[in-house]
């Protein structure tokens, strides 16, 4: 069961990533964006804040792939059939 | 897209998810995942101990099909060397059979010989004793005159020999 | 007839008007969609408990087996072996919720309640509150060093710390995102192939009436996969806040 096929576990790679990466900029923007409006520091905290949340973003990758290559790991240890 | 702009249905939205949620939680939690977890416990541990009683079970019959073997071996052996036996019996027992009727064929057949010489032997000596008697009789008659013992005993056997002989040529015609 | 916006079937009307302190709570396709759902999921789980657990299981107890295995496996994986008891329920419950609301809208005529992004933000942030609570419940104030990763010098803290609580926070939110924006991408090409194939004449018609049903095998995929995914990320989140990296 915890051995997914190919395909599904590269669908959920590929649903991950973009995603991921997407929503941190967003949120980082969007925090840089909010403080710039209350204090009037246009556009300063809003490209500080994109490029937080570009590195969150890839924080956030860097560890999803991490997990994914611990499954992988794991994988012809359980399998016990690396030809498969 | 409606998904942002209808925001007068978002209130509800997230009341009722939630809620509801909350309650296929609260209920599958109470009444149906238990039994489910429990038969799933139970069943891996009935799994794992009948593999160990079915793993003994191999074992056992393993070493039964060995004993086995090596018993129909044995038995084989045994009653191919009763085949052998008996046969070697029956071989014996014929061989003994037909000597013991030659024998007692050969020896109604000396029995049967011996009979005849006796048969044979007796009559002749009868005869012997009746023509010795005749001829000394007969002889003491016609010379009229006793002879010594010695020529009558001469006489005699001349005169048996004589009979004897012709009888045997008798017979032998 | 003009052609109707692909987004159209998205809109929600009150079927039973309701409201509770002034907060508008009627119910609507896509809540009824959701309790038919719901419904579904509970029935199956109770016909196999009040069909008797037997130890040699029939073809319904053996799916509801399956799936408890599969995300009890999945808790072991990310969250710990320890703590499989404590949260099986609970991700099991959240799988199953969201597979049904994602199954069900796959029927036309249907609402797909997870192609709402209040709903899923709002089981998203649920979650991270729940992650939040989990991991000052565990750590105590020691918790605040999820924001401080190991291995990173000094000078870098300053700068590390607003990009962890981004990344922390954008958890949730990608978490939402995804589940929404699959739901309503499967369903909006749906909608868009279903009305090509109902506004064109039949000797053409049928052809994007053939790719509805070839999606909509699809859309059974991505709806498991989505669900899949949302409960995994759920127990890596969790599992994050409970091993403290």
């Amino acid at each position: 069961m915890r051995n997914k096929s190919g395909l599904s576990q590269g669908l959920s790679i590929a649903f991950r990533f973009g995603i991921e990466m997407a929503v941190a900029i967003g949120l980082g923007g969007l925090m840089g964006y909010s403080i710039d409006y209350f204090s009037g520091t246009r556009p300063w905290f809003f490209v500080a804040g994109v490029f937080l949340g570009g590195a969150a973003g890839v924080l956030n990758v860097y560890r999803a792939a991490q997990e994914i290559t611990f499954e992988d790991d794991d994988g012809p240890n359980d399998q016990g059939d690396p030809t498969s | 897209m409606p998904q942002f702009e209808q925001v007068s249905v978002f209130g509800s939205l997230i009341f009722w998810s939630l809620i509801s949620f909350g309650l296929l939680f609260v209920l599958l939690k109470k009444y149906a995942f238990p039994p489910i977890l429990e038969a799933l416990e139970a069943r891996q541990e009935k799994i794992r101990s009948e593999i160990e009683a079915s793993e003994t079970l191999k074992k056992e019959a393993q070493e039964i099909k060995l004993q086995l073997e090596k018993e129909f071996q044995g038995a084989h052996a045994k009653a191919e060397s009763i085949v052998q036996m008996a046969s070697n019996e029956a071989k014996k027992l014929q061989e003994k059979t037909l000597s013991e009727t030659q024998a007692k064929v050969r020896q109604m057949q000396a029995d049967v010989e011996r009979e005849i010489e006796t048969s044979r032997i007796k009559l002749l000596k009868e005869i012997r004793s009746y023509t010795a008697q005749l001829t000394i009789a007969s002889t003491e008659k016609f010379l009229k005159k006793s002879l010594d013992e010695k020529d009558k005993k001469r006489l005699a056997d001349e005169s048996i020999e004589e009979v004897i002989r012709e009888m045997e040529e008798r017979s032998r015609n | 007839m003009s052609m109707e916006s692909p987004l159209h079937h998205f809109e929600l009307h009150p079927i039973i008007p309701m409201s509770v302190m002034g907060l508008d709570i009627s119910i609507n396709k896509a809540v009824i969609a959701m309790w038919i759902g719901s419904a579904v999921i509970f029935g199956v789980f109770m016909l196999v408990v009040k069909g008797g657990v037997s130890l040699i299981p029939g073809k319904v107890q053996s799916l509801a087996e399956m799936i408890l295995e599969f995300i009890g496996g999945m808790v072991e994986e990310f969250i710990g072996e320890a703590d499989r008891a404590k949260f099986l329920p609970f991700i099991a419950s959240l799988f199953l919720f969201i597979l049904a609301c994602n199954l069900i809208g796959l029927i036309p005529g249907s609402y797909t309640i997870t192609s709402q992004l209040v709903v899923t933000g709002a089981f998203a942030v649920g979650i991270f509150i729940m992650t939040l609570v989990i991991g000052f419940g565990r750590h105590g104030m020691h918790f605040l060093s999820v924001l401080v990763p190991p291995g990173v010098p000094k000078v870098m803290i300053p700068l590390m710390i607003p990009i962890e609580i981004i990344s922390m926070l954008a958890r949730p939110i990608s978490l939402a995102v995804r589940l929404f924006a699959n739901m309503t991408a499967g369903h909006t090409v749906l909608a868009v192939l279903f009305g090509l194939a109902m506004s064109s004449p039949l000797w053409v018609g049928w052809l994007p009436f053939g790719f509805t049903v070839i999606i909509n095998g699809l859309e059974i995929a991505i709806a498991i996969i989505q669900a899949y995914i949302f409960t995994t990320l759920t127990c890596v989140y969790i599992g994050d806040v409970i091993k403290l990296h």
